[in-house]
């Protein structure tokens, strides 16, 4: 008999056994009838004692049903946790973070700061770079200069007690028009002598010369300043004032194009050219640069001029400044600025910016 | 609480029939953690499941503690639990059996400790407590047999199980059963005569 055929053999005696009804199987077994038969028997012994042996459900194992359900209620509870999103706890910021915190908040105030101080730096830079420090240097000179004339200048219009300008008092403020024949007493302080250069610059490199014409051809002359510089003068549909001529005397008003080349905005002629050629070769002696503002055909009365004028013209004349000044005006350097003669027409003070200086350069 | 009822002699075919959607449905609401399910559950098995334990161990007390672990380890393992026709109850019987394995190996070490401790005197005070009682050489007999042949014998003639239920416990044919099934009675018979020709001498 194979093993598999004992085994299904036993089993179903076991099962019949268990029913009462054994015999039938054991009959099938043959030659292993007593093997069967015995182990039947046990398969039977094992049955009884289960039921007669078997534990009783005890009062213990109904109360660890309490274990079981504390189980449960953990693992819903684990469950619901889970399952429910979880609540947003706002850890606490350590103090690293709320350094890094302040660290960003002023962060763009740097940067800020920095932007600020880059566009200034870079400002002044380009400012520098554009104009140059030596032309920045003589631009502030120059209208530093200029300022103090204009100041000096209207310290000299002042009335002066006793003077001979009571009827400008009197004429209530109303400037005094030179008169021909008192022009020369009436001359602003700049037409002093000594102070024959009037070479002026105005804030925004603008110039303004006078001297005398040469080499008059086309738009172009040059232009000789009593200091014996010469500039070279260009004129254009744009430049306004009065035809030039070869000797004449004028005031440019122009900018510096290069070097010494000027172009002229406005050109005046302040005195023609002398019809005599002795007068047009007249020595004139260099003195140094005027830097006398261009005076205004306001009428001054010069503190030094005790010369009164015409008691009743009232009427506006051509501005005194324009009266070329005699020969004397071309003092040298060094005594002009210190005032000239006492004639009675420089004020001797304010114009004394002859300050002892070479040629002032433009 | 519990059933009043033994039903561990239960036979073949005592089942009742169309319980599986019962079972199906009771297995879904332990699946939902519903403490109603579990507790029916507990109510309908936990018996079984002490029972088996307790054969296997023989002790009442440790017996009814780890029949509530094995249903604590049930529900820790009820999510990956899919249910597909075997009975709940012989996945119980799966977990009892490894929650005995592991007490025995655990027990067994701790007899390694005590037998250190009291040198020669432990065998002999085992044979005179086996003494008091001859159904303990039953169940000794019983535990010296393989893990296998010793849930066939347990689970076919203590729990009533047929060998449909007993292979579906065990992860093994029928075929496969009857085979442990008839080497295990083998074995045994061999161990009870030994034993009774031992204690005639």
């Amino acid at each position: 008999m194979t093993s598999d055929r004992f085994d299904e053999l036993l089993d179903r005696a076991i099962d019949a056994g268990a029913h009462g009804t054994a015999d039938d199987a054991l009959a099938r077994a043959n030659g292993d009838r007593r093997e069967v038969e015995d182990l039947v028997e046990l398969a039977q012994q094992l049955r009884a004692d289960a039921a007669r042996h078997s534990p009783a459900i005890t009062p213990r194992l109904a109360e660890n049903w309490a274990i079981v359900r504390a189980a449960v209620e953990r693992a819903q509870l684990a469950e619901r946790e889970a399952a429910a999103p979880a609540p947003e706890r706002r850890p606490a910021t350590p103090w690293w973070r709320r350094r890094v915190a302040l660290a960003s908040l002023s962060m763009p105030a740097g940067v800020a700061i920095a932007l600020i101080l880059a566009g200034s730096g870079g400002a002044a830079a380009a400012t520098i770079a554009a104009v140059g420090p030596e032309r920045t240097l003589s631009s502030v000179t120059e209208f530093s200069s200029a300022a103090v004339h204009r100041a000096a200048d209207s310290l000299g219009s002042l009335p002066v007690v006793g003077g001979g300008h009571e009827d400008d008092s009197s004429a209530g403020g109303t400037p005094k028009p030179p008169t021909d024949g008192g022009a020369a007493a009436t001359q602003p302080a700049e037409d002093a002598p000594g102070r024959a250069v009037a070479a002026t610059v105005q804030p925004e490199d603008e110039l303004t010369l006078e001297g005398d014409v040469s080499q008059a051809a086309g738009n172009t002359f040059t232009l000789t300043v009593d200091s014996g510089e010469q500039y070279k003068v260009n004129t254009d549909a744009s430049t306004t004032g009065d035809a030039v001529s070869e000797g004449a005397r004028v005031r440019v008003r122009g900018r510096l194009t290069g070097g010494r080349n000027l172009h002229a905005d406005d050109v005046r002629v302040v005195a023609a050219a002398p019809v005599a050629p002795d007068a047009t070769e007249t020595p004139r002696v260099p003195g140094p640069p005027d830097r006398t503002p261009v005076p205004t055909p306001t009428p001054k009365g010069n503190g030094s001029d005790q010369t009164p004028g015409p008691p009743a013209d009232h009427t506006p004349g051509p501005p005194a400044d324009h009266t070329p000044g005699p020969p004397a005006d071309h003092t040298p350097p060094g005594q002009a600025g210190g005032g000239g003669p006492p004639d009675g027409r420089g004020n001797g003070s304010g114009n004394g910016n002859g300050n002892g200086g070479g040629p002032k350069k433009p | 609480m519990l059933p009043k009822t033994d039903r561990h002699h239960r036979q073949e075919g005592d089942r009742p029939r169309g319980g599986d959607a019962a079972e199906a449905e009771l297995v879904a609401r332990l699946q939902a953690l519903d403490e109603a399910a579990w507790e029916e559950a507990y109510q309908r098995h936990a018996g079984q499941v002490y029972r088996y334990i307790y054969f296997r161990l023989g002790d009442q007390h440790v017996a009814e503690d780890l029949a509530a672990d094995v249903f604590v380890k049930a529900l820790a393992g009820i999510k990956t639990y899919s249910w597909r026709g075997t009975p709940l109850l012989a996945w119980l019987y799966r977990i009892a059996h490894n929650v005995t394995a592991d007490y025995r190996a655990s027990a067994a070490r701790r007899a390694a400790h005590s037998a250190a401790d009291l040198g020669g005197d432990l065998p002999e005070r085992t044979d005179i407590l086996g003494e008091l009682d001859e159904r303990r050489d039953m169940l000794a007999a019983i535990r010296r047999l393989t893990s296998d042949q010793q849930q066939v014998i347990l689970l076919r003639f203590y729990q009533g199980l047929s060998n449909a239920e007993v292979g579906a416990i065990i992860g093994k044919p029928e075929g496969a059963v009857k085979a442990l099934q008839s080497r295990a009675l083998k074995s045994l018979r061999r161990l009870l005569t030994h034993e009774t020709v031992r204690r005639s001498a």
